[in-house]
């Protein structure tokens, strides 16, 4: 980029104020100290760069109040444009119109900012004093500014790094974090290996534990058996006594023989047994004189007592007492019943008159009944139809005598034959005239009316015609036709015939008029006779019904006689089956047919209680005969008793019963008793037997033959048992204390007190010693247990384990860090190196390049400084010179030749205006010329301003590129 | 007769006493929990099985971790399998690479419901229940700490009227690039043989590879790191001829989860706090959390430089901390998404990165890991991720104090 143009608005001493940059790229600003020369480099970067608010505070104008200003700038990229800021903004006008902000500009700047810009583009006559002490790190520093990052940048993250890493770990310190916690770490991982090796002894202590276990096992075992033996021993001490005894008491026992016969418990069951016999013997003599008591009575009794067979039948006899009274009762009640139907029977022979012998002696047969019931039902007929005969005779013989006066009356009545005939025709004559006068009146009027009709008719055909030939001629005379006049004629000769045809049968219609006829009789005749016809034909028609009434009279009389004679030979009838009864049954004789009926039903009532009678009759017979056979049966067992027949009753038939019967019972319970007596007898009898058969036994078993014996024997028996008891009881008091062995072996034994005595002693030492060692172990046994357990469950190891990875965490999260700051700074130290290499041999080509060429060829060589070196420099003879051996300007030169080589290494990248600022002062004129000439020719390339006091630089550049400042204003030479 | 059928837990890496890590500090109550965690789950693992009444677990390697094999640990197995004795629950019991027979504690004697897996000879054990001989159980114990060769071709059924043959198989499968390749199979060859189930061990990550017959990785019980994430446990299993029941049951008694926040719109450190807070809601109680922060700007990068993202977090958990109930963030990253805009142009950052890119790290870091306690207890993190670090840092220091100049 080239500036082209500067406007300042206010900044500094300058107001208001443009400054026009040469386009050929070269300008020299000259100005005498103060005349505002770095004010305008300020403003220039002041627009590129912008300020912060407080060193802005520097450059506010002194006489405006308008901060700031703009300047134009050429690009080859972009083309022309104008920046410009003020207090408050900034901002880019585009050669196009368009306005861009600072965004923009710092884009186009490529991150260049002030600083940078100021290292490498700007370098004034103080800088050119540095190079004289210029050693490797401050070469570097210059170097970096070739690189957009500040040197001074890279230098505090460098810084920072390394303090961090020197506050994270040093290779030989102990204080830093890491160190730390390595140390941590280390410690964590020892402990944690020592209770490692403290756990691996877990197992160790387990065999221990299994080791013990089994000693402790063994010791208990042999303690147990010494134990064992000290009882013995102290309790065979205790029990010498015991033994002793027991020895004499086996001793005892050989006196006695080896079996003493004599039954088990021998004593008490005998006296057991006799204990049984004595109240069975005395209750055995009781029962005995009981039976022979009861025996006697039972004789007794058995003597004075009624036999069997009187009592069995008295006893049958007095069951059917009850029967033999009913009996009794019996025929007393149907004796009083006979009589009643008898007295009944009489009455109603009384009351229909009819003994009764006459009704035993018939039979009255079942159909009576109807047969009676038939004549007196045809009976009742025969008298209704009698009455009814002699009723309807009367009403003809009536009828038939009527008819007889009214023939004769209408027979009185009748004209003689002719004279009725002569009459009839005089009447019909009359008749016939009278009808004919009546019917030509009538026609004589209709042709009066039909001749009226006919005239008119005529009159109008004739006019007719006349109207038509009156046409006809008219026609004919103004059509001047002859046919018209023939017409007329003809309608006129037409009308002309008609009109007297038309009268001609008028005439003949009135001629018919007339005609007449007259009557043979008169009109009163006429009426007389037909009166006298009339009541003639009427007769005449009377008379012929009367005649027909009279046949029909006369056949219903035929009739009649017909059924008379019927009802006779009924009646005859009926008359001989009365007679058939009355000849069966005589006591009909005096009864009236009619009461045959109602008498049968009393007959029949008679006959009935005569049954009734008869059946009564029977069961008196037959409770008569009971009453027989009672009465012998009482005397049979009056016989057998001995008794009057008399007076035997039921009464006494009872008695006898009773007495039996007491008597039988009473002999019942005295044979009952003397069997019970005579059983318990035999029970007792037996049980005293079984007894004596015990004690029988028991005697044999003794071996001996008597009480006495048998008592001497129980006696040696029981000191024997008693002997040996007391040898059980040793035996087993010893046997208490001893096994069976141990015991056999004791009482084989001789024993001496005070040998056992003596073995207890030792032996209770040997105990004690054993004790201790059980002791011993078991406490050892404890603390493993302890030890083992704590093991199991301490949570040391998970503790340890979890601390140390906690802090090996820790120490890589810290050691990562580390690695990050180690392995930046190490990069960063790198890359300056790589760097340096890499642009330091170029820049120094170029410095090399330009040095030989403002030195006009003086010096040939620049060597680069080194870490203990300054800069040194050729000459042309080979002699090599350090910067401080140099002169002021060659120094100058040195440095501007530095500087600019490194803006052209950069310019390959950038291309910014290149500010000096009174940097050749020091160079002498023919330098100056040189450098001018140079710079001249660079400024072709790339914007150069230069800033003067000198008058001289001044005038060595031409006009054209230069700009004077005098008392605030610019002015061209 | 009832149809056959078998019910059992599935568990395997239970890793009992071993530490958890990358934790680097926790308070005291946290720690305690922590230190106890793989004895709760394991606790919760016998009461599930006694519970649910089974009729064995079976323990596929790995019970023990060789390093931290603690007597406590051994004794605590012991006594768990004795609860489960009382119970008349079996327990078949093989050995892994962690805690092979060799290294076993032989004077500890379990009870005689376990059935051990003597040594590498795959064999099996059968199990009556009631009488009735329901299953071949089969398996073997690593006998040192690598098996190397495929132990698949060793499993035959035996018998082959017995209704349920399971088998054990603490290897991974070929080709897992993650883990050592011991006992390797092919998922083909298990699913070849004819066995009704086989019970996986060793990869931690709990994964069912099959479902018929179920092939199952049943991961561990106890997450122990970040990259043990999520609800670690057991497999409730129960099988019969026509149906096969598989459950997942939850054990750990701590959780570790991964949090990732975008903080990219977050205009201050209390923005990152709420956010964080109100993540932090949605996790359980008892969970250790790894929070990430994720950013396209560099701005968490400058709550990192002041120490203020630390003392954020160090408050977070000092509130959501109580004696029992907390939710622990027990670390932290940055990961800034989008690089740190520099100067392209800028030759030294150029030349820089190229330096960074060229430079052997283990050379640059010999003085800490090479050193006689580093070099025991530490191990470097991976080049790359390192240099990652170290390119953020450089760019950020070197740009930052730039711009802050301007």
């Amino acid at each position: 980029m080239r500036i082209k143009e500067a406007t300042v608005f206010g900044f500094g001493k300058w107001t208001d104020m443009t400054f026009h940059f040469p386009e050929t790229g070269l300008f020299c600003l000259y100005g005498e100290n103060e005349a505002g020369k770095s004010t305008l480099q300020q403003f220039i970067l002041y627009v590129m760069f912008g300020l912060p608010p407080r060193k802005r505070k520097l450059f506010y104008p002194k006489r405006s109040s308008h901060f700031g200003g703009s300047i134009t700038v050429k690009d080859e990229r972009i083309g022309t444009f104008t920046i410009e800021r003020t207090e408050n903004e900034c901002r880019c006008l585009l050669d196009n119109g368009e306005e861009r902000e600072e965004v923009w500009l710092k884009e186009y700047l490529k991150g260049m900012n002030r600083e940078i810009y100021e290292a490498i583009y700007a370098f004034s006559l103080h800088d050119l004093l540095e190079i004289r002490t210029m050693k490797e790190a401050e070469l570097s520093d210059i170097l970096f500014s070739v690189g957009l990052t500040g040197a001074s940048q890279i230098y505090d993250v460098e810084k920072k790094l390394s303090q961090k890493i020197g506050e994270l770990f040093k290779k030989t310190g102990t204080r830093p974090v890491i160190n730390e916690q390595l140390q941590s770490v280390k410690q964590l991982h020892d402990e944690m290996e020592r209770y490692r090796k403290e756990e691996a002894t877990y197992v160790d202590m387990r065999k221990k534990e299994a080791l013990l276990e089994r000693e402790l096992y063994e010791t208990e075992q042999h303690l147990f058996t010494l134990k064992q033996t000290l009882t013995e021993k102290e309790q065979t001490l205790q029990l010498l006594p015991l033994i002793n005894e027991y020895e004499r008491c086996l001793q005892l026992l050989q006196t006695y023989p080896e079996t003493i016969p004599f039954p088990e418990e021998g004593l008490e069951r005998y006296e057991r047994i006799k204990d049984a016999l004595i109240p069975l013997r005395s209750e055995f003599n009781v029962f005995h004189e009981q039976k022979q008591q009861y025996e006697r009575e039972i004789v007794e009794l058995e003597n004075n007592n009624y036999r069997m067979p009187i009592y069995e039948r008295a006893k049958s006899l007095l069951e059917r007492k009850q029967e033999a009274h009913a009996v009794k009762e019996e025929l007393e009640k149907l004796t009083h019943e006979r009589e009643f139907v008898q007295e009944e029977i009489a009455s109603c022979a009384r009351d229909i008159g009819i003994e009764r012998t006459e009704i035993e002696r018939s039979t009255f047969a079942y159909h009576l009944e109807h047969r009676w019931e038939e004549i007196y039902t045809d009976n009742r007929e025969l008298h209704v139809e009698s009455e009814k005969l002699t009723e309807e005779f009367e009403e003809l013989r009536e009828k038939r005598a009527r008819l007889d006066d009214e023939k004769a009356t209408l027979e009185a009545l009748l004209l003689e034959e002719k004279e009725a005939e002569q009459m009839q025709q005089d009447v019909f004559s009359y008749e016939m005239a009278h009808s004919f006068l009546q019917h030509s009146a009538e026609e004589t009027e209709r042709i009066e009316q039909l001749v009226k009709k006919q005239k008119r008719q005529s009159n109008t055909y004739l006019l007719g015609t006349v109207v038509l030939a009156v046409i006809s001629i008219a026609a004919g005379f103004f059509f001047e036709q002859a046919i018209a006049y023939v017409a007329a004629v003809i309608f006129l000769a037409f009308g002309i015939v008609l009109s007297h045809s038309a009268q001609r049968s008028l005439k003949e219609l009135a001629n018919t008029k007339r005609t007449d006829a007259t009557p043979p009789i008169s009109a009163e005749q006429y009426r007389l006779y037909s009166e006298q016809l009339k009541q003639h034909d009427e007769a005449k028609t009377k008379l012929e019904h009367v005649l027909s009434e009279q046949n029909e009279i006369e056949r219903k009389i035929e009739e009649w006689k017909r059924k008379s004679s019927l009802f006779e030979q009924k009646e005859m009838d009926w008359i001989k089956r009365v007679e058939v009864d009355r000849k069966e049954y005589p006591f009909l004789q005096e009864i009236e047919p009619l009461y045959w009926r109602k008498l049968l039903d009393e007959i029949r009532n008679m006959l009935t209680l005569i049954d009734k009678e008869a059946t009564i009759l029977a069961n008196i017979t037959m409770l008569r005969e009971k009453e027989q056979t009672f009465s012998h049966l009482l005397t049979d067992l009056a016989n057998e008793v001995g008794l009057e027949a008399e007076t035997m009753t039921f009464q006494e038939v009872e008695k006898i019963v009773q007495t039996s019967e007491a008597t039988e019972s009473k002999l019942t319970q005295l044979r009952d008793e003397l069997d019970k007596r005579n059983r318990a007898l035999h029970s007792l009898a037996e049980k005293i037997n079984s007894y004596e058969k015990v004690r029988d036994e028991l005697f044999n078993l003794a071996q001996v033959e008597d009480e006495e014996t048998f008592y001497t024997m129980a006696r040696k028996k029981r000191e024997k048992e008693e002997l040996e008891q007391k040898r059980d009881v040793l035996y087993n008091q010893l046997r208490n204390n001893f096994n069976e062995h141990q015991l056999e072996t004791l009482l084989n034994m001789d024993f001496e007190e005070v040998t056992l005595q003596t073995d207890v002693a030792s032996l209770k030492e040997e105990i004690k010693r054993s004790e201790a060692l059980v002791t011993n172990i078991n406490r050892e046994l404890a603390a493993l247990e302890v030890e083992l357990k704590r093991l199991e469950t301490s949570e040391k190891r998970s503790l340890l384990t979890m601390k140390h990875q906690l802090a090996v965490d820790n120490l890589e999260k810290l050691a990562n860090k580390w690695a990050t700051y180690q392995l930046a700074y190490t990069t960063l130290q790198r890359a300056k190196a790589s760097y340096q290499e890499k642009y330091l041999n170029e820049v120094i080509e170029k410095t090399n390049h330009y040095f030989k060429h403002f030195t006009n060829g003086a010096y040939t060589n620049v060597f680069p400084p080194t870490e203990k070196q300054l800069f040194q420099v050729e000459a042309s003879d080979n002699i090599r010179y350090t910067v401080e051996e140099l002169s002021q300007g060659t120094i100058d030169q040195l440095y501007i030749s530095l500087r600019l080589a490194i803006t052209q290494v950069m310019n390959d990248r950038f291309q910014f205006p290149l500010m000096m600022d009174d940097a050749i002062l020091h160079f002498d004129q023919k330098r100056r010329k040189q450098f001018i000439r140079f710079i001249e020719e660079l400024a072709e390339k790339e914007q150069i301003i230069l800033f003067t006091c000198n008058e001289l630089i001044r005038d060595e550049f031409s006009q054209a590129h230069v700009k004077t400042i005098e008392q605030g204003m610019i002015s061209y030479r | 007769m009832l149809a056959p059928s078998i019910s059992f837990l599935h568990a395997a890496d239970l890793h009992l006493d071993s530490p958890f890590s990358g934790l680097s500090h926790v308070p005291d109550a946290i720690f305690s929990e922590i230190k106890d965690s793989t004895f709760r789950a394991f606790d919760t693992l016998i009461e599930t099985a006694i519970e649910k009444n089974v009729d064995f677990v079976l323990f596929v390697g790995d019970i023990f971790d060789e390093a931290n094999r603690s007597v406590r640990a051994q004794i605590y197995f012991k006594d768990g399998c004795e609860r489960l004795k009382e119970h008349g629950i079996n327990v078949y019991l093989s050995y892994g690479n962690h805690d092979f027979v060799h290294d076993a504690l032989d004077v500890i004697s379990y009870p005689d419901n376990v059935y051990l897996f003597p040594d590498e000879t795959v064999r099996f054990f059968p199990y009556y229940k009631d009488g009735r001989l329901l299953a071949h159980i089969y398996g073997f114990s690593y006998e040192s700490r690598a098996v190397t060769e495929n132990k698949v071709v060793q499993y035959e059924i035996n018998d082959a009227s017995v209704p349920f043959h399971l088998a054990m198989l603490h290897g991974s499968m070929y080709g897992n690039k993650h883990h050592s390749p011991y006992a390797p199979f092919r998922l083909n060859e298990l699913r070849k043989c004819a066995f009704d189930y086989w019970a996986l061990g060793h990869i931690h990550e709990r994964n069912q590879l099959a479902t018929n017959p179920p092939i199952i990785y049943p991961g561990n019980i106890q997450g122990r790191h970040r990259h043990e994430t999520g609800e670690k446990g057991c497999y409730y299993v129960q099988l019969s001829k026509s149906e096969q029941t598989l459950q997942f049951i939850p054990l750990q008694s701590i959780l570790f989860q991964d949090l990732t926040i975008d903080v990219t719109d977050s205009n201050s450190i209390y923005d990152i706090e709420k956010r964080v807070e109100q993540e932090l809601s949605r996790f359980v109680l008892k969970t250790l959390v790894h929070v990430t922060f994720v950013s396209e700007t560099d701005t968490i990068l400058s709550y990192e430089e002041t120490g203020a993202l630390h003392d954020l977090i160090q408050v977070i958990n000092e509130r959501n901390t109580n004696a029992s109930d907390w939710i622990y963030l027990y670390t932290y990253k940055i990961d800034v998404q989008e690089e740190i805009s520099f100067q392209r142009d800028d030759l030294f950052v150029g030349e820089m990165l190229q330096t960074l890119e060229e430079i052997r790290v283990e050379e640059a870091l010999s003085d800490l890991y090479y050193h006689p306690l580093g070099r025991q207890f530490l191990r470097q993190l991976p080049d790359e991720t390192i240099k990652k670090d170290v390119k953020q840092l450089l760019l950020y220091e070197l740009l930052r104090s730039k711009e802050g100049d301007s």
